[in-house]
């Protein structure tokens, strides 16, 4: 059986906390949630997009112990749910619960009338149900296959760092869901950020979307670093030039499918890896299919507009897309000079600033780009661009150090949804943190905000 | 005036109720009529499902609704939770003591909490009664000098005593650890379990009160 896991952005599970353990007189509060769905073979993840505090109109009894909820807002809720193909999920608290809130008799009966109703009339999408008191949670979910609630095996928040909660006491997770981290290989990783640091980042999937220059520097630094299950994608066979840039790359492997030539590297490092590969562009089908669930996407793709095509699909999804890229300018002057050599990277959450706020993918910008495409689409000239494998490194290098504090939060210094990112100047040799959005207000990124692959489920009625 | 289908010798107007085709035997019907031709149950509140984003329509039980081909219908019940029966919960009511526990233990709870307000209870899944006196004084030969306890309380008190209590308290500097005083871990924090008891418990005369106020002398004999 495939694993449950609940996702909220850490805005959402603010939201939600505030209101059910803000009651001033302690009583239990409750919130309906609406959440995207993602289903694949591996797991079925439930995004939280939306949480509605049940108004105590809509309360018949309110106390300490316990709360009626009156059914028009449960319908109202519901048909929001219908229309857009989303999971209903209904989330209350244990102000007086301790550190291991559970599921009491009287929410156990209240869910075995209701939520076989609710399992029918939302089309049988999985409905859900967390309760929270001051110090834990608990999380549990019912299934159109199951007549019994299971347990969700996470519970995670996407904010500074990736917290993952254990979804039947809000714990750590559990230890036997991980493997002991082999204390010889990882032992200085260990001293550093600590054994559960490094289960963290070994129970991390990651997706990279592009291994040219910068995905195969990441890709060989996340094996040393102790990733266990990456996906790749890119559309490209190796020819001559990409051997000065591709770490790890032989002339052997001229012609030959990049993320092949990287599978064969990893496996070489470590038999066990588990390396998913698409040989296709990362918004194809296939590439999609398979980076719904990983838990991070590197995105090292060349062009503009799927940088762009990414950032949406992390939104969606509620996947932290890592956008790294680098490039040198030369002076336009018939005696051709280096004018500029950067690189940049950027942590883009799902509800944080995306490509567009930040200024970096402008309507104007897209276009350009498209343009150059299709010209070269058209003349069969692919553009070359000027680039070195020594930028590169550094650039990736920036990218995997965010990685590191993104899952295990080990530095303080965080770029995550504060509209910062970090630009390495190749000429000075200097990184810099830079200010480029101060809200996340997109209408493009927005709707698609934790939708999940609930767009396909939407009905247009009833 | 409303459409009536034929089917065979079952006129009526077809409709659906929680996803099942009824003919409904007239083109008015009462919320109470309908909920009784699928056997919903009185308390469940009906809803009809409207076409679009709008809200779904209730209909109160008394409502007389114009039944259209093809309409359908939903019932809900009220969404219950609550903790009653969470073992969680800290009780400082009498009333809510005496449904948890025999009355001889609420007897004896209420003369604890006479003497010291804002005692509560919480009953662990094994049916183990906790009860934690806030404010007990421990003097200065402890830090802090007042402190809440918690005493696990056997639920057939006072034929078994209590076999001690913990304490969120040590000994204040430069004093030593006096006897019957261990270290334990709960929830996190390092807790002093103090295993004194009444000598020669008597279940006779002996109640819970009785073990509370040793714990108070027992306190003042540290001091001195």
């Amino acid at each position: 059986m495939s694993d449950v896991i609940e996702i909220f952005t850490q805005e959402m599970f603010s939201t939600l906390r505030s209101h059910l353990l803000g009651n001033p007189k302690g009583q239990e509060e409750a919130a309906a949630l609406i959440a995207g769905i993602v289903e694949t073979k591996r797991q079925l993840r439930l995004l939280v997009r939306e949480v509605v505090p049940i108004p105590d109109e809509y309360l018949l009894h309110k106390s300490s112990v316990g709360l009626q909820i009156h059914p028009d807002f449960l319908s109202r809720q519901l048909k929001e749910c219908r229309l857009s193909g989303s999971a209903f999920m209904l989330a209350h608290s244990h102000p007086f619960g301790g550190r291991h809130v559970q599921f009491s008799g009287v929410d156990d009966a209240g869910e075995e009338t209701l939520f076989p109703k609710i399992l029918s009339l939302n089309e049988g999408l999985p409905t859900g149900s967390i309760v929270m008191s001051p110090k834990s949670l608990s999380a549990r979910v019912w299934l159109p296959s199951e007549n019994r609630p299971r347990p969700v095996d996470e519970v995670r928040v996407l904010g500074q760092t990736i917290e993952r909660f254990n979804g039947t006491n809000g714990g750590r997770l559990p230890e036997y869901l991980v493997e002991p981290p082999d204390q010889g290989l990882y032992s200085r990783h260990v001293l550093a950020i600590g054994a559960e640091g490094q289960r963290m980042i070994r129970r991390t999937r990651v997706g990279i979307a592009g291994v040219g220059g910068v995905g195969s520097s990441i890709f060989t630094q996340l094996i040393h670093l102790g990733i266990r299950d990456i996906v790749l994608a890119d559309p490209d066979f190796i020819d001559e030039s990409n051997l000065a840039r591709m770490v790890g790359t032989a002339k052997s492997d001229i012609d030959a499918p990049k993320v092949e030539v990287l599978r064969k590297l990893g496996l070489r490092f470590d038999s066990q890896l588990a390396v998913d590969t698409v040989k296709g562009p990362v918004e194809s089908n296939q590439a999609r299919a398979k980076l719904r669930d990983v838990d991070v996407v590197f995105c090292c793709v060349d062009s503009l507009p799927n940088r762009a095509f990414v950032n949406r699909f992390g939104c969606q999804y509620y996947i932290p897309v890592i956008d790294v890229g680098c490039d040198i300018q030369m002076s336009e002057k018939a005696c051709r000079r280096v004018r500029a050599i950067g690189g940049r990277v950027m942590v883009l959450m799902p509800d944080g600033p995306c490509l567009h706020r930040y200024g970096m993918a402008t309507d104007g910008l897209l276009t350009d780009e498209q343009d150059a495409q299709r010209y070269q689409l058209v003349s069969g000239k692919r553009e070359e661009v000027p680039s070195m494998v020594c930028h590169i490194g550094v650039v990736a290098s920036l990218a995997v150090c965010e990685f590191v504090n993104l899952v295990t939060g080990m530095a303080s210094r965080a770029l995550r949804s504060s509209g910062v990112y970090r630009m390495y100047d190749g000429i000075s040799g200097t990184v810099r943190e830079c200010r480029g959005a101060n809200d996340s207000d997109c209408i493009v990124c927005g709707a698609q905000r934790g939708l999940g692959d609930s767009s396909d489920n939407r009905v247009s009625g009833r | 005036m409303m459409a009536e289908q034929s089917m065979g010798n079952r006129p009526g107007i077809s409709i659906h109720i929680n996803k099942r085709h009824y003919f409904a035997p007239k083109a008015q019907m009462t919320g109470a009529e309908i909920k009784s031709l699928a056997a919903i149950p009185t308390a469940n509140m009906l809803y009809r499902d409207e076409r679009g984003p709008g809200p779904d329509t209730a209909i109160l039980d008394e409502r007389s609704v114009e039944l259209k081909p093809g309409d359908h219908f939903y019932d809900l019940p009220i969404g219950v939770v609550g903790t009653e029966g969470d073992n969680d919960v800290p009780l400082s009511s009498l009333p809510e003591i005496r449904a948890r526990v025999s009355e001889e233990l609420a007897m004896q709870i209420q003369e604890v909490m006479d003497d010291y307000p804002g005692t509560m209870i919480t009953v662990t899944p094994d049916g183990q009664v906790q009860m934690v006196v806030p404010d007990m004084r421990a003097g200065p030969g402890w830090d802090p000098t007042v402190v809440p306890v918690l005493i696990t309380v056997p639920s057939d008190c006072p034929r078994s005593t209590p076999q001690g209590f913990d304490a969120l308290v040590s000994p204040a500097p430069g004093r030593g650890t006096p006897g019957g005083v261990s270290s334990v871990t709960r929830d996190g924090r390092q807790w002093a379990r103090f295993c004194w008891q009444v000598p020669g418990w008597d279940p006779s005369r002996h109640r819970l009160w009785h073990y509370v106020k040793h714990v108070r002398r027992r306190f003042w004999e540290e001091n001195q």
